[in-house]
């Protein structure tokens, strides 16, 4: 028999423990994914929302270019415009997501962490590193369009920091569900939303580096002076590459899986065609991704009369719908419960699917050119639709953005009992969703008026166009304004639930959730799972598991596919 | 007094561990790569349109008195091929658990490395190309990235080595070690690049 022989602290040994971590030394050095991805989470939302202040600050002096009422002239314009729409992507939108990521798909692949627990934490110190060097270099009259050449080179670096950041913490999320998968889990049974979440972290991986390479050409092209920084507007250029479309789709990837997943917990009924939804979810990917990388010999993505753009364009509108479709099988055979997570992500799904028919109204320059060209139709309207050089790709922009900033706060609502223990309120969440949604909507709706009406693309040094110019401005900043107030709001909703008494609130499965976050207690414990999970045999682990799904812990894992 | 016998260590009733994923480091390592891969090719192309472009409007693309040598680079070419040998004789020597061939094919992937970096200073050092250019700018930019890989991958290599110092990585598990050859690879394959791109074809 063995015996343990344990040593008595002496009282010396306890002097030299060390003190308790304080609140503040957990969450600043933890390698806790949970803890990482609520900071994630916090600072991506705070950040949404002072972009989406920024941006509404923009438009409204783009309702009259030429004559300035905040800012100084077109240069500072540039600056203003550039700085909200860098950091919506990179400082707002992306980092949620990453932050829901790296939160949630260890929690649904059954793994006690994320791959790499202490990356992650760096990757976020990077990241808020990096976008607080890109705030600061606008400030001090760097970034596009600035005049100060040391600090237009601080917001290349800083840029290139921000997205090394992220292009990390894509690495970490991929190899969690590359490699952190619990036992049984093939590929095929993860659930939605981490495959969408892998999907979203190839399709950066192999996309984001090349960003790098241009900021690094363009941090050695400033600095040795090779740049005339009158032309230093020229560089919002580098930031095109994630915020045009077919690349802009990346974004639709994991808030159409979050979007499935949440449809079939809502309504008791989980997605049938599994794989046809998974296929999809990807060629959203490969869409988003494609056109990249066939043009990326000369680093910028998107050529408008390119081939590649026209097919992409047209099959996009098609592949999203398909994921909708898919999705409403669940809606008409399940039971569907009144809940703003299920709202928001239904809405988020239409939005998308707008924001790519518009995108379908830029074929027709590309069409018409090559009929011109090609045939003897003589087919000639150019004058009167096109599109490319206007506000046109502001329009896109403005309905993916806003889809994906709805999908968030519905995701954000969905998960809150695992984020924060505590249930968001889902007063709040709706009213932010439909805010977010109907300023998308506007947003879209007032670029693209102006578009058509000839507005050139933003950053334009002075109103052109039509008459119908300004007061489709005014509508494109309503709706800004509109997708800012649902941003607070999310933000206020998710501080309120963050820090409110969760006494009164369900452990575990708070909405019958067939995947194995719902196995675990709310908020998880540091390991995650207390007990050993069982080998999972099936795409819905806990379906046909009692209540107590906590206790059970995935150990009822033998069930059937649903 | 304590009487402990290796046996007794074994409760009775062990369950069997669940089989781990492992891996981890090896899958994150090829995503990276492919992540630096692309970023590179990314830097490459870029080059090579804009050479295109100026050769399209009949100029040269090197300026008048430029001359790119050949002998330093087809010399680190070299170094570069020997050290994939250097980096897979440190694998398989860990995966053999033998210590000494492991630590000697460590030290030399790394002496090529260093031999590596002070070749790229003394080819920049002969140059001579003025920075204020757009294609000394691409040079430099191309040159300093793939030091910075190569910067990466040595101490990736450093790692992998003070690891299996300490015992961390032998025959039962070498995964840090192979993960650590691959990003060297990546490293020799970024050269390559760099090689055929700039040094061969100019």
């Amino acid at each position: 028999m063995a015996i343990t022989e344990t040593q008595t602290k002496t009282t010396e040994a306890l002097d030299n423990e060390p003190p308790p971590a304080s609140k503040l030394d957990v969450v600043l050095g933890s390698s806790d994914h949970k803890t990482i991805g609520r900071l994630w989470l916090f600072s991506g939302f705070l950040l949404l929302a002072g972009a989406l202040i920024v941006s509404t600050v923009a438009a409204y002096e783009a309702i009259s270019l030429g004559s300035y009422d905040i800012v100084a002239d077109a240069a500072q314009f540039t600056q203003l415009w550039s700085l909200g729409r860098e950091v919506l992507f990179f400082g707002g939108v992306v980092p949620i997501l990453i932050g829901l990521a790296i939160f949630v798909v260890p929690l649904q692949i059954g793994a006690p962490t994320v791959a790499f627990a202490r990356g992650a934490s760096a990757s976020f110190w990077t990241w808020l590193f990096g976008i607080g060097l890109v705030i600061a270099a606008y400030i001090a009259n760097g970034g596009a369009g600035g005049g100060r050449q040391d600090f237009v080179v601080l917001w290349a670096a800083g840029l290139a920091m921000t997205v090394f950041a992220i292009l990390w913490a894509l690495v970490i999320i991929a190899t969690t569900v590359l490699a952190a998968r619990t036992s049984g889990m093939a590929l095929d049974r993860v659930p939605f939303t981490s495959w969408g979440f892998f999907v979203f972290a190839l399709i950066g991986i192999l996309s984001l580096p090349v960003m790098i390479a241009e900021l690094a050409l363009t941090y050695t092209t400033v600095a040795n002076g090779m740049l005339d920084l009158s032309t230093s507007s020229s560089l919002t250029g580098v930031a095109d590459m994630t915020n045009l479309t077919p690349a802009l789709y990346w974004l639709a990837v994991p808030c159409l899986a979050m979007m499935v997943d949440i449809v079939g917990v809502h309504t008791s009924k989980p997605v049938a065609a599994r794989r046809a939804v998974m296929a999809a979810l990807a060629m959203v990917g490969v869409i988003g991704f494609g056109a990249n990388f066939l043009s990326f010999a000369s680093v910028r993505p998107v050529d408008f009369s390119n081939g590649v753009w026209v097919v992409v364009t047209a099959a996009s509108p098609l592949v999203i719908v398909s994921v909708l479709a898919l999705s409403g099988s669940s809606l008409k055979n399940g039971a569907p419960k009144a809940n703003a997570a299920l709202g928001a992500s239904l809405a988020s799904g239409l939005v998308f699917v707008l924001g790519a028919g518009v995108a379908i109204a830029g074929l027709v320059e590309p069409i018409t050119l090559f009929l011109d060209d090609k045939t003897t139709l003589n087919v000639d309207i150019r004058d009167t639709l096109v599109l490319h050089g206007t506000t046109f790709h502001d329009a896109i922009r403005g309905l993916i953005i806003g889809a994906a900033i709805v999908s968030l706060i519905g995701a954000v609502h969905h998960w809150s009992p695992k984020l924060w223990g505590n249930t968001s309120n889902g007063l709040l969440t709706a009213l932010s969703a439909l805010s977010a949604a109907a300023g998308a909507l506007l947003w879209g709706a007032g670029s693209l008026i102006a578009g058509i009406d000839d507005q050139a693309a933003y950053p334009a040094s002075e109103l052109s166009g039509g008459t119908s110019v300004e007061g489709a401005n005014v509508v494109a900043l309503i709706g800004i304004a509109l997708v800012a107030v649902g941003a607070v709001i999310a933000l206020v909703n998710t501080v309120r639930s963050a820090f409110a008494d969760a006494s009164g609130e369900p452990e575990g499965d708070r909405w019958a959730g067939l995947t194995l976050e719902w196995a675990t207690a709310s908020p998880p414990s540091f390991a995650n799972f207390d007990s050993q999970l069982a080998v999972v045999t099936s795409a819905t682990p806990l379906a046909g598991v009692g209540a107590n799904k906590t206790e059970a812990n995935g150990g009822a894992t033998e069930s059937e596919e649903a | 007094m304590t009487d402990i016998s290796p046996f007794d260590a074994i409760p009775e009733e062990a369950v069997a561990p669940i089989p781990a994923r492992p891996r981890v480091l090896l899958t994150g390592t090829v995503l990276a790569a492919a992540a630096v891969a692309i970023a590179y090719a990314g830097l490459v192309g870029h080059y090579a349109a804009r050479r295109s472009e100026v050769r399209a409007g009949g100029e040269t693309w090197l300026p008048d008195g430029v001359v790119i040598p050949l002998t330093q680079p087809n010399y680190m070419m070299f170094t570069m091929v020997l050290s994939i040998i250097s980096i897979l004789w440190a694998v398989h020597a860990v995966k053999l658990n033998d210590r000494t061939n492991a630590y000697s094919a460590f030290g030399l992937t790394l002496v090529f490395g260093v031999s590596q970096i002070f070749q790229t200073y003394f080819l920049v050092s002969i140059l001579d190309m003025a920075p204020e250019t757009e294609q000394a700018t691409l040079i430099y930019t191309l040159i300093g990235v793939q030091i910075a890989v190569l910067g990466a991958a040595m101490a990736f290599v450093a790692a992998a080595a003070i690891r299996t110092m300490i015992g961390g990585y032998s025959s039962r598990d070498y995964e840090g070690v192979a993960a650590a050859a691959i990003f060297w690879i990546l490293a020799v394959g970024v050269y390559t690049a760099l090689w055929y791109a700039v040094y061969i074809t100019k």
